[in-house]
């Protein structure tokens, strides 16, 4: 058999596995989706009164607004937590030793659970921008945000702006973003035996990342210092993409043509780094406790 | 994989060489895996210390040792997982530092924790198996059957692994590991967690396996009933291969019987029985230990010699572990006393 034909066997077998487990834990749903919800929710509405909206263009961008994009990153940042908690658990139980003394190319063992990882995050981000719609309960703009108001524009409370190209738009953003923040903790998870490490690391360097990902208050408003920590982090333009994607340019990094190019070559440069870390952890063999 | 046909005629290039070339064919001859000088160390620890071994092809072989005696070092360099630091180590005839990936298409490696995925069906985690060993389809399909039926689990297929006991659980890992027709079996610890009747069980599949073909089993363990039931033994003892035989000829090394006198001064009657009888007797774990033919006439003798000295006296037939004391002058630990 053939290196390409083994690597695309091995790869779509691991990829298909994640997607079993996936659908056969019902908790990791609540996990990674209902936190960021109830987190959105909560803090949206809770930031309400006392959030300066930023008033474009006729409209003023509340906090459940600005939250948006960044819950989205965050549905994603957990997903990718969990997805790779499941790689120390592999180690633990054993699943990864058969998979490491197999002809399969290390590669594979990367793609399959990035692309596992990352294709649970896309569904799961899918199922957040449809929630306000489902839910039928929040405000015009959150029809916007979701990128159905190609439906929306069926009620009353019909809107221009466009919609369906909202989520064309989206979508390339979702999958580099997932792929970045899963191959991100394929890098930290690999070579872990314990989830207790994995949880220090999510509590210590992961969240802190994600609150200073522009998710939760805009870059221009810290601290220089902040400021700067916020620059150089990639999840920043990971958000920033998101939230350009959406239309809410009004907040984002930067204005204009740009608005949109910088931050997501930037999502993408991040993404091809983390894979490519990955992949090199994976083809070194170890010396001292088990690769 | 590949045969020799659709190897390129011209010489193996670096880097590439792993992925695109046939390895030379083996010939039927060559050990299944043979080590000369291997060493490894984890930072100033020694673990293997300049290892000469061979096993041939077609027998059970049994790595027997303490746990820390390096056996489990040994296991993970024979299957690719680690790299030795010092020496050769070959598998098939392939050099396990430059043709891992030939290497892993051509041998079964089951670890001592189960290399399954518990949240997935028995039939999954073998059709998942062997599209990582390359196979697919109708032929993986046939495959399966065969194990699942050679192993009494084809009731079993559809519940998750997680339901399953631990014997049934290791009985899908041997499938797991055989799906591929390897030449070789890498097994550690095989037999840890299971209940007698289990134990019984899986000996009774690898006697099947070797029966069958020209398979070849590496196992290592630490439970001498393991390694009574392996055509030859190899004794690690701080990463030294200290015997090397069939478990038959390893206690035929120790002259006949074994005595072992409990005695409340040990140092001091082992030497007037040395005195006295003459031989080697020793000092192992506070008591007397004595190994010659004819122990059941020579204990009213030794009674009688030192009655009052005397606590316990026991005779035995010479077991592995005598073996095991024998060569290396200090009891088999079942723990890891060093670590």
């Amino acid at each position: 058999m053939s290196m390409e034909s083994s690597l695309r066997l091995a790869t779509t077998t691991l990829w298909k596995r994640e997607m079993v487990r996936f659908f056969r834990q019902r908790n990791r749903i609540t996990g990674s989706l209902m936190n960021p919800i109830v987190f959105w929710l909560l803090f949206g509405w809770g930031l309400s009164g006392s959030f300066q909206g930023a008033a474009v263009a006729g409209r003023t961008i509340g906090s459940m607004e600005y939250l948006f994009p960044g819950t989205i990153a965050m549905i994603i940042l957990f997903t990718s937590i969990f997805s790779n908690f499941s790689l120390i658990e592999d180690r633990k139980e054993g699943f990864l030793q058969g998979v490491l003394v197999s002809p399969a190319p290390r590669l594979a063992i990367v793609l399959g659970k990035v692309l596992g990882g990352a294709s649970v995050a896309i569904l799961e981000a899918l199922l957040f921008l449809s929630l306000p719609f489902a839910l039928g309960l929040l405000t015009e703009g959150a029809f916007r945000l979701t990128g159905w108001e190609f439906l929306h524009s069926l009620t009353p409370l019909a809107d221009a702006r466009v919609g369906f190209w909202t989520f064309l738009l989206l979508l390339p953003i979702l999958v580099v973003f997932s792929v970045g923040l899963t191959a991100m903790g394929f890098r930290l998870a690999w070579g872990m035996d314990s989830t207790a490490g994995f949880h220090a690391v999510m509590m210590g360097f992961l969240l802190p990342m994600w609150l200073l990902s522009g998710a939760f208050f805009p870059v221009d408003k810290v601290p220089a210092v902040m400021r700067w920590l916020m620059r150089a982090n990639p999840m920043t333009y990971g958000v920033d993409a998101l939230r350009q994607a959406l239309q809410l340019h009004e907040v984002g990094l930067v204005t204009g043509l740009f608005g949109l190019i910088l931050p997501s070559i930037l999502t993408v440069i991040f993404a091809v780094a983390m894979v490519w870390a990955s992949i090199r952890v994976t083809t070194k063999r170890s010396e001292g406790s088990l690769a | 994989m590949t045969d020799a046909s659709t190897a390129p005629a011209t010489p193996p290039q670096a880097g590439a060489a792993q992925v695109a070339t046939a390895p030379a064919p083996t010939p039927a001859t060559a050990p299944a895996v043979e080590t000369a000088g291997l060493t490894h160390r984890y930072g100033e620890r020694v673990a293997l210390a300049a290892l000469d071994l061979a096993v041939q092809c077609g027998e059970i072989f049994g790595l027997l040792g303490p746990n820390g005696g390096g056996k489990t070092t040994l296991f993970r360099v024979l299957s690719t997982l680690m790299a030795p630091t010092g020496g050769t180590a070959r598998v098939l005839g392939l050099d396990v530092g430059k043709d891992a990936r030939a290497i892993r298409s051509r041998i079964g490696v089951v670890f001592q924790t189960p290399s399954l995925d518990k949240k997935l069906k028995v039939i999954e985690n073998l059709r998942y198996a062997g599209h990582l060993y390359g196979l697919a389809g109708a032929d993986l399909d046939r495959r399966i059957q065969e194990l699942l039926e050679r192993f009494r689990l084809a009731d079993r297929a559809s519940d998750l692994v997680e339901k399953l006991s631990g014997g049934l659980q290791r009985r899908v890992d041997l499938a797991r590991g055989l799906l591929h027709g390897p030449e070789l079996v890498l097994m550690d610890e095989p037999t840890t967690g299971l209940d007698p009747g289990a134990r019984i069980d899986l000996w009774e599949h690898l006697r099947a396996l070797r029966a069958g073909g020209k398979m070849t089993l590496l196992v290592t363990t630490h439970l001498m009933e393991d390694a009574e039931k392996c055509d030859r033994l190899g004794i690690l003892d701080q990463g030294k291969l200290v015997g090397l035989g069939a478990p038959e000829a390893l206690k035929g090394q120790i002259g006949g019987d074994v005595i072992t006198v409990g005695t409340a001064a040990p140092e001091q009657l082992r030497d007037r029985i040395r005195e006295r009888f003459g031989g080697e007797p020793a000092v192992v774990d506070g008591k007397v230990r004595i190994e010659r033919p004819g122990g059941a006439r020579f204990i009213p003798e030794l009674l009688e010699a030192f009655s009052g000295e005397i606590s316990t006296v026991m005779l035995g037939k010479p077991t592995l572990e005598d073996v095991f004391t024998h060569l290396t002058g200090h009891r088999f630990r079942t723990e890891d006393e060093a670590a």
